[in-house]
């Protein structure tokens, strides 16, 4: 025990922050319901708090058939009647929301508010369904929208998402390996998943990085133990913050970009070249400790995730711009991590829309991607930081003003992918794309079980 | 008595760069009128009359109501009246840069001293020269990432830097003559 | 529109206020109260060569800031009435930085990698809540700064991390330049394949 431990109190926090459904329930679908008065829609509330799922480890192998959970963006509480002194405690860029915030995160051009999928304007209440099957979804689904109906609210948009065979997305990569380890919930995966400190050792993070109402990073150093920021009690606990946003990704455009520069790079090695650009092979083996080929990379293996950039520091094997080690850069920013161990998120994503099948390099207009979530304390810390600093501008890993190539962006920007050994020149991407454009999203407010109780019975303070 | 460390070293200089600071009384009641006209400089994303001194780095104006109170401080410090602060890191000597900028930026500075306190009318040339240097804030320590680096200098290499990654970008698609003929005409041979 | 927008006050994306921003260029101006001994130890600071070196180093290495200035007020200069006449009780420390990056990161970094140099900095100041935590540190820094009403940067697409990358590229590439005119092409591709394979962090 630490000085900051401080047990979870599982029953009330929401069962989609701390758990990966996805690891079990194939199927997903996000529901956004619109409040159209504040009594019909905490009398809806109050219909489906009981079915909303908490953090409770399940008893033995008994799953329940499909999990709901909720989350409120900032206009969402307002509509449910939240009085705005208590609005007023939330934090700034969630009452902005995403929309507000389209420049500072980049979406701009073909990822501009004025493009997005309609129904992702101005969302007010997320529901989020994971069903072990489709027949359990749809169950759902059906009970869902007779409760909206009967309450006369409506649905805006409908997503629906679901697993693709061996747990890749779109692009073809394995996915969702670089958890942050939680104190208290994930001790466990401290290795590769915490924050490293000298001599191999890693400890988790604290919770409060995660869950509003407990102790962070900062209450870790802070003699008078206080607690970070969080909206007025009864809904500062058990609580946090989610991004839901769709991204949409061009396929097609992706392979015939990477086959066209692989042609000139090391000797046509399309996959290394792909590997490069993402810093792990498909399988998801990192390319720091595995830089020739995957090998047989067994993704749950103790240690797997636990490498680190420190003796990569020029890029050779896995370079500064690959996507893992700009989204997690780990120690690669130097001062042993203590310029990114405050930016963790939680990552829950799940792939839309059907592949486009293997081999294919013209574009069948459909629509697929990613429906990307995350739970962080500070939007502004942790998940803008991401975005901001580290993907859409590379300046702190001495990249210039370079996006992210992956996901490239309104900037553009391309990528230095360094020769192996010292006597080896890099190799230049050229701008791209964008590959990924966003489609829609929000901020949102996942609120613990008491507090949730409290927005359907209008007692919020 | 104590050895007036400062005067030691001149903290108003980092390599080849200086330091300029100036600290002068706002009249009553304007400095809403000041910082509407310093907020006009370059508005509409048109240049900084700065730009037109080639020899500024940084510069910035800031209307500073008065110093800030710690309730441990025991009772408020104050400036008197509002202050405008001046300041700027340039290269070289601190002297001749403020007669350009008084000479050249004349209708800019007219515009924003006159709402000090016994700035020369119009606030320009020697005399407004003189009436900075009395209002002259030394710096104790100034810290610069590239003091040697004159602002021609930092736009020359940022440029080369440019060209040099398009041309990397573009290298493996040229054959060696193709190479060659744009490195001199895009980064430039010496 | 959002109508719970309306609740908070603009920033940038940067975490800045507007007045403070030129293209990727951000101001921070702070003024703090000093207490009686940094009338003394503040100059020490400043000028003793074996005090601050480690900071400075850091800050070289933490690459966020162009220009950065500390400088200490002890009088207020007097131009004759109407301007009131003052005798300070305190000396006042007037802190500038042009820097790039966001706030918020700029902060963190301050506070986690310079925990030492920050306190030799403003340890004498009042109020000064230590470098860490970071959440009162932060509330420090915002409570004591002020909004510039204009802020120039005569490169404001750059950062100081580009900057001396292409200082040091600059170096790199002076005896290709010097030679490239006067090369065969197959030699001169050679030589640049070469240049490039040296140079790549800073290109």
């Amino acid at each position: 025990m630490t000085a900051t431990a401080t047990a979870l109190d599982l029953g009330d926090i929401q069962g989609d922050i701390l758990r990966a459904y996805g690891n079990a329930y194939g199927r997903t679908s996000y529901v956004f319901v619109t409040i159209r008065d504040p009594t019909g829609g905490r009398d809806w509330l109050r219909a489906i708090a009981d079915r909303v799922m908490n953090a409770a480890p399940w008893p033995g192998a008994e799953k329940p058939s499909c999990a709901w959970n909720v989350a409120f963006s900032a206009p969402g509480l307002a509509a449910l009647g939240v009085p705005e002194r208590v609005l007023r405690t939330f934090s700034d860029e969630f009452l902005e929301g995403m929309e507000l915030r389209a420049k500072v995160l980049g979406d701009t051009g073909s990822s501009s508010p004025e493009q997005w999928d309609g129904g992702l304007r101005h969302p007010h209440v997320l529901v989020t369904l994971n069903g072990l099957g489709e027949r359990e979804l749809e169950a759902a689904l059906t009970e869902l929208r007779t409760e909206v109906v009967r309450h006369g609210l409506e649905i805006a948009h409908e997503e629906h998402a679901h697993t693709l065979d061996g747990a890749r997305e779109h692009f073809g990569f394995a996915d969702g390996f670089a958890q942050p380890a939680i104190e208290g919930a994930s001790d466990d995966r401290a290795e590769g998943g915490g924050v490293p400190l000298r001599a191999g050792r890693w400890r988790a993070l604290a919770p409060g990085e995660f869950i509003l109402g407990y102790p962070d990073e900062d209450t870790r150093v802070d003699p008078q133990g206080r607690l970070p920021s969080a909206p007025a009690s009864p809904l500062g606990r058990n609580g946090t913050y989610m991004v839901w946003r769709k991204l949409r990704q061009d396929v097609a455009l992706f392979r015939r970009t990477v086959a066209a520069a692989a042609a000139r790079y090391a000797g046509g090695d399309e996959r290394l070249l792909r590997a490069k650009v993402v810093g792990r092979w498909e399988d998801g083996a990192p390319l720091v400790s595995h830089p020739i080929d995957p090998g047989t990379f067994d993704a749950t293996a103790p240690g797997a995730n636990a490498f680190l950039y420190g003796d990569d520091e020029d890029g050779r094997r896995c370079p500064l711009g690959a996507h893992v080690r700009r989204s997690n850069p780990r120690d690669a920013l130097g001062f042993e991590g203590r310029l990114s161990f405050r930016h963790r998120i939680i990552r829950r994503g799940m792939p839309y829309g059907e592949p486009l099948a293997e081999g294919v390099l013209e574009d069948d207009g459909a629509d697929r991607g990613l429906v990307f979530v995350c739970f962080n304390a500070s939007i502004s810390r942790q998940f803008e930081g991401i975005q901001v600093q580290w993907l859409n501008d590379g300046n702190v890993f001495g990249l210039g003003h370079d996006t992210d190539w992956l996901l490239g962006g309104q900037n553009g920007g391309s990528m230095v992918v360094p020769g192996a050994t010292g006597d080896d020149p890099p190799f230049y991407l050229a701008p791209q794309g964008p590959f990924v454009t966003t489609r829609g999203g929000d901020y949102l407010f996942v609120p613990g079980l008491t507090a949730l109780g409290a927005i359907a019975d209008g007692v919020t303070g | 008595m104590l050895l007036d460390l400062t005067a030691l070293r001149d903290g108003n200089r980092c390599g080849q760069a200086s330091a300029f600071m100036a600290l002068t009384p706002i009249k009553a009641g304007h400095e809403d009128l000041l910082r509407a006209d310093l907020e006009a400089l370059g508005a509409g994303d048109g240049p900084s009359p700065l730009a037109r001194l080639p020899r500024t780095h940084f510069g910035r104006w800031v209307v500073c109501e008065d110093f800030v109170t710690d309730p441990s401080q025991g009772g408020a410090d104050t400036m008197g009246c509002p202050h405008l602060i001046f300041t700027c890191c340039i290269d070289g000597d601190i002297q001749s840069y403020l007669e350009e900028l008084c000479a050249e930026l004349a209708p800019e500075t007219r515009m924003i001293w006159r709402h000090c306190i016994n700035a020369p009318d119009p606030a320009e040339g020697a005399d407004l020269v003189r009436y900075l240097r009395h209002n002259q804030i030394d710096t104790g320590l100034f810290y610069s990432a590239y003091p040697n680096t004159t602002v021609g200098e930092v736009r020359r290499v940022l440029r080369q830097q440019a060209a040099l990654r398009a041309l990397a970008v573009d290298a493996p698609m040229l054959t060696a003559e193709e190479l060659q003929r744009r490195f001199l005409a895009e980064v430039g041979g010496s | 529109m959002n109508a719970t927008a309306s609740l908070t006050t603009p920033t940038t994306a940067t975490g800045t206020r507007p007045g403070n921003r030129d293209g990727y260029a951000i101001a921070i101006t702070v003024f703090s109260t000093v207490k009686w001994w940094g009338r003394a130890a503040l100059p020490v600071v400043f000028t003793v060569p074996k005090i601050a070196p480690q900071t400075i180093s850091t800050l070289q290495r933490l690459s966020f800031i162009h220009f950065a200035r500390w400088s200490l007020i002890r009088e207020i200069p007097y131009n004759g009435a109407p301007q009131p006449e003052i005798k300070l009780r305190h000396p006042h420390l007037y802190f500038e930085s042009n820097f790039n990056g966001g706030w918020e990161e700029y902060i963190d970094a301050f506070s986690h990698i310079l925990t030492r140099g920050m306190w030799l900095f403003w340890g004498s100041s009042y109020g000064f809540p230590k470098a860490l935590p970071t959440g009162p540190f932060k509330a420090y820094i915002k409570a004591n700064e002020m909004e510039a009403s204009h802020f120039y940067s005569a490169y404001p697409q750059a950062t100081a991390t580009q900057i001396t990358r292409a200082l040091e590229l600059d170096e790199l590439l002076a005896d290709l330049r010097a030679r490239a005119a006067d090369m065969p092409p197959d030699e001169f591709a050679a030589a640049f394949g070469t240049l490039m394979a040296e140079a790549q962090r800073c290109c």
